[in-house]
């Protein structure tokens, strides 16, 4: 599902600091479809720049990063918006809800922008009563975010990252914000997505327990893969990034 | 774009306030210029319509005159023939030729009577027309037809009764004893001639503001070759009544406008057998008022003069009045836009977070210009609409308090303002133009922001 080779990533510095900072030094590693992946690290060692990566927000990288068979450097503003629309779906550690949305609004958001053709108002809020339903939220129907706790908004942020049925789920620190009950319940969520639709998962944490409930951990220090990686001599062996796999 | 409209129209709801304080420079720029473009327009259409026809010209004989003390003496013809008429129907540009003709004769009118309580005898002046001129144009123009020559014998009559319709029982022809059925004389008069009278002169005699509808159909005496000041060198008087069928631009405007055949007539009693091909003028109606200028010139090469009406001068003016106007108006508006830029900046960085996650969710660049754009030229619509209301809603007080506080003038108009769908459609536009003009650069610095350093928090 994921392949990332070389991957080196620095960002540019103005004023008195102004140079290169480099991030993220020969990143290697890989992803099976359906794979539960937590990514553990210490703050700055440039787990939410991979993870930007890996989302096409940014593609300002060398190396080789294929997503789904996809080099995301060399896709198009509109390839790599489709790409974010289709085939992956984000959820981060603030929720980024709008709350001047409703919640069924909220999750239908990435159908406003759908390329794969126009959907009813009816059918656009009708799967996202089902996606709320399906991540335990239903009796939150016609309210705004604004009126739900943590564990609820993220939630909700988990099912508008669904709402395409997306063949990979990008998580930057899931339950950074919620209560150890709220959190709990977040990973049984993703477990059962895990079980139950075959998404792949890649989750930056710092959490214990998530890492734990992981199929493999991916530990990044100081810019590079430090467990977790690919030997990559071996590098024939490893999967190739092109697996088509849809929950 | 449907259902990004349903962003725009979430994103106007939520800053509802920021939008509306935003736009009031705009609804005030749009106001004055859609008030001030009525106005102008409104104001052509009375002066250009009403005081100076713009679709015709009068073309006369080139003059040439020797000015002895206080006279001009005419050194050529001042008359038109069929072959000038001839000549200018040749003109490209040129729709119709319709000769006039003055009465070469002096002759009085009298009546009045049955609408001012008093007869009136006046010095008549009198032009003939060609009834195909005013077909169309004006009502009762069906009226206006030629009269059949004056019988050599005919009937005998007491009273209008015994005449036929459209007949009356007065005077022969050529005067004499006794009284016989006659054609009455259709003609048209000027309403400036109305406007004139029921501006300035009805208060120098203090007579009552007369009804133009009422008028139709009031008729009056005429003695042609009579005159209080120095009657025909022929010594004879034709008699005629006058029935006014309607009132007409194209009509003389002061005096009576007949069929051109009728004073031909006339002036054929008074003059010479070839006075009835002497014209006194060519009216060369125009095919579009945008024309006008090179018809004229063209007649002009013929060796023609055109008559200057000063409707060009007048046009001229008033175009410069809304030029000016609506340039300071743009002005508004264009400062409008400025303000309209700053507040979408401010609003695109409050949404950076918003705009981060349209990014993630699948927007493309070009999604998140369209979206700010959109919520730009709907409040553009929205402040354009409000505005053409305000000018919509001052014009009408203007009105108002012209017809209640303004003395009567000629040519007084009910309303001095024109709002076309063609000028609404411009002010909304133009401000809708402008608040996209106004956000496309927060627009552009939107659809570039780097979703990923809003929503990592890097």
């Amino acid at each position: 599902m994921i392949r990332a080779r070389g991957i080196h990533k620095s960002y540019r510095l103005a004023g008195a600091r102004a140079g290169e900072l480099p991030v993220l030094r020969g990143v290697d590693f890989d992803v099976g479809a359906g794979e539960f992946t937590a990514v553990v690290g210490r703050s700055g060692s440039g787990k939410s720049t991979l993870l930007a990566l890996l989302g096409g927000l940014d593609t300002d990288y060398s190396g080789e990063l294929k997503v789904a068979g996809k080099e995301l450097r060399a896709l198009s503003d509109a390839e790599l918006s489709a790409y974010r629309n289709a085939t992956i779906g984000f959820v981060f550690q603030a929720f980024h809800l709008l709350d001047h949305l409703s919640c069924e609004d909220n999750v239908a958001l990435p159908a406003l922008f759908s390329v794969q053709g126009k959907e009813s108002k009816d059918v656009r809020l009708g799967r996202a009563r089902e996606l709320m339903e399906m991540v335990g939220i239903s009796d939150k129907c016609g309210t705004r975010p604004s009126t739900l706790s943590g564990g609820q908004k993220q939630r909700l942020a988990i099912a508008r990252a669904l709402y395409h049925k997306p063949q990979l789920l990008i998580c930057d620190e899931p339950t950074g914000n919620l209560d150890s009950a709220s959190a709990s319940a977040i990973i049984a969520l993703f477990r059962k997505l895990r079980d139950e639709s075959g998404v792949t998962l890649t989750i930056v944490t710092h959490d214990p327990t998530i890492a734990a409930a992981a199929d493999r951990v991916i530990e990044i220090r100081d810019g590079v893969v430090e467990l977790g990686g690919v030997n990559t001599s071996a590098a024939s062996a490893a999967p190739s990034g092109d697996e088509e796999v849809r929950p | 774009m449907s259902s990004l409209g349903a962003i725009v129209r979430g994103n106007l709801r939520n800053n509802a306030i920021h939008f509306a304080l935003a736009s009031v420079g705009v609804i005030v720029g749009i106001a004055a210029f859609a008030f001030f473009l009525a106005l102008g327009a409104g104001v052509r259409q009375v002066v250009l319509g009403k005081i100076f026809p713009l679709d015709q010209l009068e073309v006369i004989a080139k003059s040439m005159t020797l000015d002895v003390g206080p006279v001009s003496l005419g050194l050529a013809s001042d008359v038109l023939d069929e072959s000038a008429a001839q000549q200018l129907r040749g003109v490209a540009g040129v729709r119709g030729v319709f000769p006039k003709m003055k009465l070469t004769a002096p002759a009085i009118g009298l009546g009045g009577k049955e609408i001012i309580g008093n007869d009136i005898r006046t010095e008549l002046i009198v032009d003939g027309i060609d009834p195909a001129l005013v077909e169309g144009e004006v009502a009762g123009a069906e009226l206006f037809r030629d009269v059949p020559e004056p019988s050599k014998t005919p009937t005998a009559c007491a009273d209008d009764s015994a005449c036929g319709k459209d007949m009356y029982c007065g005077k022969p022809y050529q005067g004499g004893p006794g009284k016989v059925c006659r054609d009455y004389v259709p003609v048209l008069a000027s309403p400036h001639m109305l406007e004139i009278y029921n501006g300035s002169l009805r208060r120098a005699y203090n007579l009552p503001r007369l009804n133009p509808d009422f008028l139709v159909g009031v008729s009056l005496e005429m003695r042609v070759g009579a005159s209080m000041v120095q009657a025909a060198e022929k010594d004879q008087l034709l008699y005629d009544r006058l029935k006014l069928v309607g009132f007409s631009d194209k009509a003389v405007p002061l005096g009576v406008t007949m069929p051109l055949s009728q004073v031909a007539r006339y002036n054929v009693h008074f003059g010479t057998p070839e006075a009835a091909t002497r014209y006194h003028s060519i009216i060369v109606k125009i095919e579009g008022k945008d024309q006008v200028a090179a018809v004229a010139k063209k007649i002009e090469e013929l060796g023609f003069e055109v008559t200057d009406g000063g409707a060009e001068q007048a046009g001229f003016l008033i175009s410069v009045f809304v030029l000016v106007f609506s340039l300071l108006s743009t002005i508004i508006v264009g400062i409008a836009a400025v303000n309209i830029m700053h507040v979408f900046f401010m609003l695109v960085y409050e949404r950076q977070r918003e705009i981060g996650i349209m990014r993630a969710v699948g927007a493309r660049r070009s999604d998140i210009q369209r979206i700010i754009l959109g919520e730009a030229a709907s409040v553009g619509l929205v402040a354009g609409a409000i505005g053409v209301g305000l000018a919509y809603g001052a014009s009408r007080v203007f009105d108002y308090v012209s017809a209640r506080h303004l003395p009567d003038f000629p040519y007084k108009p009910e309303t001095y303002f024109a709002f076309s769908f063609d000028l609404v459609a411009l002010a909304l536009g133009f401000a809708a133009g402008f608040c996209v003009l106004g956000a496309w650069l927060p627009a552009r610095r939107a659809a570039r922001m780097d979703p990923a350093a809003v929503l990592t928090g890097r």
